[in-house]
C-alpha cells in the first residue's frame, strides 16, 4: 500500500513536470518535482531506492515521448536519484538547507544528462550558454521544492 | 528492500529455478550490491542503442500514451481552472479597486455639487442685493455678515467692512428684504450693526397705506411704532417704511408689517414685525449717508 501511495506521488510529480504547470513565466525554468522526490527517497532509503525510482521515471518519460532520449532520460533519473546522496557527508541533510542542496544536484542531473547526450550526438545547437542557464535555473528551483516534498513524502509514508 | 515488491515478486519466478537454495537472499544480495550498476548498464545500453530501444517500447507506447494523455488532460484542466480562478481573483481585486476609486470620485462630485448649489444660492442673493442697490439712492458699501458680537452690550451683527471702506457710525444697514439697523461702531476692517429691535434703536418711519408717521423703537425682541395719534388709521398688516428726512435711512425702505395696534395712554402704538430675519442674513448694504437720526 505504501508502495502504491509513493508511486502515485511520483506519477503526479511526473505529470506536473511534463505539463509545465509550475513553469516560471518570465525565466522559463521550472522545478523538477520528480527529481526532488527521487532525491528525497534517496535521503530516506538510500541511493539504490532513489536511483531505482529515478530510473523508472526516466523510462516512463521516454515511453511517453518515444524518441531517442529514452536511455539518457533513464540515466538522468538514475543519477538524480542516487548521486545527491554523496552530499550526505558535506551538508546537514536533516535541515532544509541541506535538503535544498541535494534537490539542486538532483535537478541538475535530471536536466543536464539529456542535454549532454544531445551534445554528444551533435544535436545540441551552438549555444551552450542558455542551456547552462536553464540547467542552473531548474536546479535552483528543484532545490527549493525538495524540502517540502521530502516532508510530504515522509507524511505519506507514515500515514499509509 | 522493497522496490516494486522487489525480491518477493522475483522470487515467485525464480524459486522454482534455484532448487535447494534460498533464492530470495541471493537476489536481494545481488540487488543490494549491484543494483545501481545493473540499472546504469541498462540505461547505458538504451543510450547506445536508441533505435532498438524505441522499437522495444513501441508496442507499449499506445497503452502508456493513453494513460499519459488522461493524466495530462487532468493536469491541464486543473491548470485552466486555476488560471480562471486567478483571473477571477484578479478581476475581483480590480473591481474592488475600481469601486473604491468610483466612491472617491462620487464623493468629490458630491462636494462639487454642494459647492455649486451654494454658489447658485449666493448668486440669487447677490442678484437681489443688486436690485436693492439699484433702488437705493446714494452710494452704498456692500459687506458680508461675519457673525454676531458675543458682547451683550454690543449685541448685533458683525460686518466685514470698516472705516477703511468708508463705513461710519450711525449709517443705515439694509438687507435684501428691508432695513436691518444702524452701524453702532466701526473699526478699521469690521463694524457692528445695531438691530432695529435693539432698545437703543430709534428711526423715523411711516405707514405706507395711510402715510401716518411715527417713531420706530426697538423693544428687545420686536419693534414698536410709537407716537401715533389716537385717530390715526393703522391696521394690522400695514407696511411700515422708513421716513428718511435726515435719519440713517432714505425714505421708502421696508421695515416690517404691523402685527398689533393698541392704545398707550392718549396715543396709539403698533407692534411691527421686522421684514428682515437677521439670523439668516449673509450680505448687506451699508448706506453711505451722513450719520444722523435718532
Amino acid at each position: 500500500m505504501r508502495l502504491v501511495a509513493v508511486a502515485g506521488l511520483f506519477a503526479l510529480a511526473l505529470l506536473v513536470d511534463v505539463s509545465e504547470l509550475l513553469a516560471v513565466p518570465v525565466a522559463g525554468g521550472r522545478p523538477l518535482l520528480f527529481a526532488a522526490l527521487a532525491a528525497s527517497v534517496a535521503l530516506r532509503r538510500g541511493a539504490l531506492a532513489g536511483g531505482a525510482w529515478g530510473f523508472s521515471g526516466g523510462v516512463a518519460l521516454g515511453a511517453l515521448f518515444l524518441d531517442r532520449d529514452i536511455g539518457p532520460r533513464a540515466l538522468a533519473g538514475l543519477l538524480a536519484g542516487s548521486l545527491p546522496v554523496t552530499l550526505r557527508g558535506w551538508v546537514y541533510v536533516q535541515r532544509w538547507g541541506g535538503q535544498a542542496a541535494v534537490g539542486a544536484l538532483a535537478g541538475a542531473c535530471w536536466t543536464s544528462v539529456p542535454a549532454l547526450a544531445a551534445w554528444v550526438r551533435s544535436d545540441l545547437g551552438p549555444a551552450p550558454g542558455p542551456v547552462g542557464l536553464a540547467i542552473a535555473l531548474n536546479a535552483m528551483l528543484t532545490g527549493v521544492v525538495c524540502p517540502p516534498l521530502g516532508s510530504l513524502l515522509e507524511r505519506v509514508e507514515r500515514r499509509v | 528492500m522493497a522496490w516494486f515488491g522487489g525480491p518477493r515478486r522475483v522470487m515467485r519466478v525464480v524459486r522454482p529455478t534455484f532448487r535447494g537454495r534460498d533464492a530470495r537472499e541471493t537476489i536481494a544480495r545481488i540487488w543490494r550490491s549491484g543494483g545501481l550498476v545493473i540499472l546504469g548498464g541498462i540505461a547505458a545500453g538504451m543510450t547506445a542503442f536508441p533505435d532498438q530501444t524505441v522499437a522495444l517500447f513501441r508496442p507499449f507506447a499506445a497503452v502508456a500514451g493513453l494513460g499519459w494523455r488522461t493524466g495530462l488532460g487532468a493536469v491541464s484542466a486543473l491548470r485552466d481552472a486555476g488560471g480562471a480562478g486567478m483571473r477571477s481573483v484578479r478581476s475581483l481585486t480590480a473591481l474592488a479597486r475600481e469601486a473604491r476609486e468610483l466612491e472617491q470620485q462620487l464623493s468629490a462630485l458630491e462636494q462639487r455639487t454642494v459647492f455649486k448649489e451654494e454658489k447658485q444660492r449666493e448668486l440669487v442673493r447677490l442678484r437681489r442685493l443688486l436690485l436693492l442697490k439699484d433702488e437705493l439712492p446714494g452710494p452704498t458699501v456692500s459687506a458680508r455678515v461675519l457673525g454676531s458680537d458675543p458682547d451683550p452690550a454690543l449685541a448685533g451683527l458683525v460686518l466685514d467692512a470698516g472705516t477703511g471702506d468708508g463705513v461710519r457710525e450711525g449709517q443705515g444697514v439694509a438687507g435684501p428684504a428691508g432695513a436691518v439697523g444702524r452701524i453702532l461702531s466701526a473699526g478699521p476692517a469690521t463694524s457692528t450693526v445695531l438691530w432695529l429691535t435693539d432698545p437703543r434703536s430709534r428711526i423715523a418711519a411711516f405707514v405706507q397705506r395711510s402715510r401716518v408717521r411715527g417713531v420706530l423703537a426697538g423693544d428687545g425682541s420686536r419693534c414698536v411704532l410709537k407716537y401715533l395719534a389716537a385717530g390715526d388709521d393703522v391696521r394690522v398688516g400695514d407696511r411700515v417704511l422708513t421716513a428718511g428726512g435726515g435719519s440713517a435711512f432714505p425714505k421708502g425702505i421696508l421695515v416690517g408689517l404691523v402685527r398689533e395696534v393698541r392704545r398707550a395712554g392718549m396715543l396709539l402704538e403698533a407692534d411691527v414685525i421686522p421684514a428682515v430675519q437677521v439670523r439668516r442674513l449673509e450680505e448687506v448694504f451699508i448706506l453711505s449717508r451722513p450719520a444722523g437720526g435718532s
